[in-house]
């Protein structure tokens, strides 16, 4: 069996791949646990967030500070192009989106939906907020569309607002300290964040308003409603320590949101779509295709976790 | 099919390209040399005079990258520094006094920048490259490096109008040739662990007398590029394949026997296979099965498999870099443990044959070939 080591690929490949990845992201139990862990996994790889790398070691003593923003900016790296790479020139979604130079397909985003999300950079004029636009894979506008441009439906904007998953309210975020964790089980701090939210000492429920956390106040495994939430999100993001800004990928952390977003086994997206979309992405659409800018993004390890072979 | 394997029509275009050229390879000998070719970056082909180093190397350049990106530097004896080929910036003079290769290293670093570059170094040997070539044997200590930095000079910006550096990429290669006799070492441990090792055999009577057809070559005339130049590439692009493909458990299962056989026999507990040279070989590996899989295809090979691929790679990799001792020890079984008629397997048969003779075992890869 010969592998593709390099190829030629045609749009037409890439809507099939962007077809497939989403086939397999809407199936997963929680698409955004998915996301997230492709973009940790990146975040971590970069340097653009710290990685707490086993449980044996001690925790890094300062950790940097992200959010929602470097998870954006991840995407950027992975599915972001010259739009000349995905859109007609001149296409109705292109016109729409106020004619960018570069957009970010986020073949991730509201795989529930038929639509997939393209990004600009900064507010479509006159909107204030949207930055997106919504189209269907057989959308005239694509590069791959053979469909008369005629028939183009009109152009759904929308704002882009990914993943929010990075928050102590829903999300993986905890406030106890790594140094905390540390001190009250030396020989197993992972035991002490396996404990899930409402059976933590600190977490507080409060009368007719959401559970909260006594470490920092904040809202913590709540449904923002003033009622707690039946099942809470892994405790994964936490401060080195007390007081920091920043905070620690847990270890093991991609294996817990992979599992999570995979519950009853189903499969994860193939390796191969991911490649090629994120090399088409890199390369524009133009030359030779190859599977490095993936394993370049997320490390062999990555690779293994975050895809499926076929 | 829309997604076009390309290193299908490689090996065939490769064996075409030779044939153009009146130039005579056995078939698993030319897949092995396009494997290592797109699978490391410092190359070192190896073999008594005759054996046609230098053809191999000016070849697979041809082959790869268009001529303005090819850079011949003959070595000279007594080089000791980067200086004697670069040149340096003369306080006195108060210019930068070029060497031999400063012109034309700058003239690879300054066009077609998206196109990998080949620095042939011939007769790479006759001075320790490690002191003359240093910013290479620095740089290809790792698998794979998008660019390769030549330091030039440090003096102030605007002294000389001469950049401080030669700024070579993409994926730069470097092809050396290496003539081990009484007038040349082998290259140091430091050197040789850090290159892919490429050793040419002397050709059979049949293939010197077709070389005749060399003599009157055929005229290249194409303009485009050159008929390998695709893939030619990040030395990592084949192994990334098949990791997306959850398929490089393969590489490590066709290794582990003869990693075995070169640790048992070779003295446990040393540190005879580093990790970078498991890493070079599978990289090397991932390009070998695929190309070799075309060449079957193709009806150019008979057949082919993981465990050839894993020989070839431990023949480039694993055994320059053994010391005489550990050498003597695997050798022999390592040739049994060979697939038969493999170039593993054929390489060994020589590399012994004129010492046990002689001397006894040879000492060494690399004293076997003086």
């Amino acid at each position: 069996m010969t592998m593709p080591a390099v190829y030629i690929a045609s749009a037409s490949d890439v809507r099939a791949a962007v077809g497939r990845i989403r086939d397999r992201v809407r199936n997963l139990a929680e698409p955004r646990m998915y996301q997230t862990a492709v973009l940790l996994t990146l975040l971590t790889r970069s340097n653009g967030a710290t990685g707490w790398q086993s449980w044996d070691s001690p925790p890094p003593g300062t950790a940097k500070r992200f959010g929602k923003a470097d998870l954006i900016n991840a995407m950027w790296q992975l599915f972001g192009t010259d739009t000349s790479a995905l859109l007609r020139p001149g296409s109705k979604v292109e016109q729409g989106m106020d004619s960018p130079s570069r957009v970010l397909v986020d073949v991730f985003y509201g795989a529930n939906n038929s639509a997939v999300t393209l990004v600009r950079k900064g507010p479509i004029a006159p909107h204030k907020t949207r930055n997106a636009a919504k189209l269907a894979l057989d959308d005239p506008s694509w590069i791959w569309s053979s469909t008369a441009a005629m028939s183009a439906p009109p152009v759904v904007l929308a704002e882009y607002n990914p993943v929010n998953t990075l928050n102590q309210q829903n999300g993986i975020r905890c406030a106890l300290p790594a140094t905390a964790a540390l001190a009250a089980d030396p020989g197993d701090p992972g035991a002490v964040y396996a404990v899930p939210r409402p059976q933590c000492p600190n977490y507080r429920r409060v009368a007719g308003d959401d559970p909260k956390c006594a470490l920092n106040s904040e809202v913590c495994g709540g449904q923002g409603d003033g009622a707690e939430r039946a099942v809470t999100k892994p405790r994964l993001m936490v401060p080195p320590a007390s007081g920091s800004a920043g905070h620690l990928v847990l270890p093991g952390t991609i294996e817990a949101l992979v599992a999570q977003a995979r519950r009853g086994n189903r499969k994860l997206p193939i390796g191969n779509d991911m490649s090629l979309l994120a090399n088409w992405c890199f390369t524009n659409g133009s030359g030779t295709q190859d599977a490095s800018r993936l394993t370049g993004l997320l490390g062999a390890d990555g690779i293994r976790l975050l895809t499926s072979p076929a | 099919m829309t997604i076009q394997d390309e290193l299908v029509g490689i090996p065939q275009a490769f064996r075409d390209f030779l044939d153009q050229r009146g130039l005579v390879y056995d078939q698993a000998t030319q897949v092995d040399m396009l494997a290592c070719a797109l699978g490391s970056q410092f190359l070192l082909f190896a073999g008594p005079s005759g054996t046609g180093k230098s053809t191999a190397a000016q070849i697979l350049a041809d082959f790869l990258a268009r001529k303005p990106r090819h850079l011949v530097i003959d070595a000279r004896p007594a080089w000791t520094s980067s200086e004697d080929v670069v040149g340096q910036y003369s306080a006195f003079a108060k210019e930068y006094v070029k060497g031999p290769a400063t012109d034309e290293l700058l003239a690879l670093s300054g066009t077609l920048l998206d196109q990998p570059p080949v620095i042939i170094i011939e007769e790479a040997n006759l001075s320790p490259m490690e002191a003359y070539a240093g910013p290479v044997i620095t740089t290809s200590s790792k698998v794979a490096f998008q660019q390769l930095v030549w330091p030039l000079h440090r003096q102030p910006a605007g002294s000389t109008p001469t950049p401080s550096d030669a700024v070579l990429g993409p994926w730069p290669r470097v092809f050396g040739t290496v003539n081990v006799d009484s007038t040349a070492e082998a290259p140091a441990p430091k050197v040789s662990g850090r290159a892919c090792v490429v050793l040419l055999e002397p050709p059979t009577t049949d293939a010197a007398i077709k070389s005749t057809d060399a003599i009157t070559p055929s005229p290249m005339t194409s303009s485009g590029p050159p008929p390998g130049a695709a893939p030619f590439r990040d030395p990592r692009a084949a192994w990334s394949g098949y990791l997306v493909a959850a398929d490089t458990d393969r590489f490590g299962d066709a290794l582990r026997p003869l990693l075995n056989t070169v640790a048992e026999h070779g003295g446990r507990g040393l540190n005879l296979v580093s990790p970078r040279d498991v890493q070079r070989c599978v990289v090397f590996m991932a390009w070998h099965v695929p190309l070799a899989g075309a060449a079957v295809a193709g009806g150019l090979l008979t057949a082919t498999s993981d465990t050839e691929s894993a020989e070839n790679a431990l023949l480039h990799f694993v055994l320059p870099g053994l010391s005489s001792e550990q050498f003597g020890r695997v050798v022999s079984p390592l040739l049994k443990a060979a697939t038969p008629g493999g170039l593993l397997a054929r390489r060994l048969t020589k590399l012994t044959a004129g010492g046990e003779n002689l001397f006894g075992v040879s000492p060494d890869f690399w004293a076997s070939l003086s």
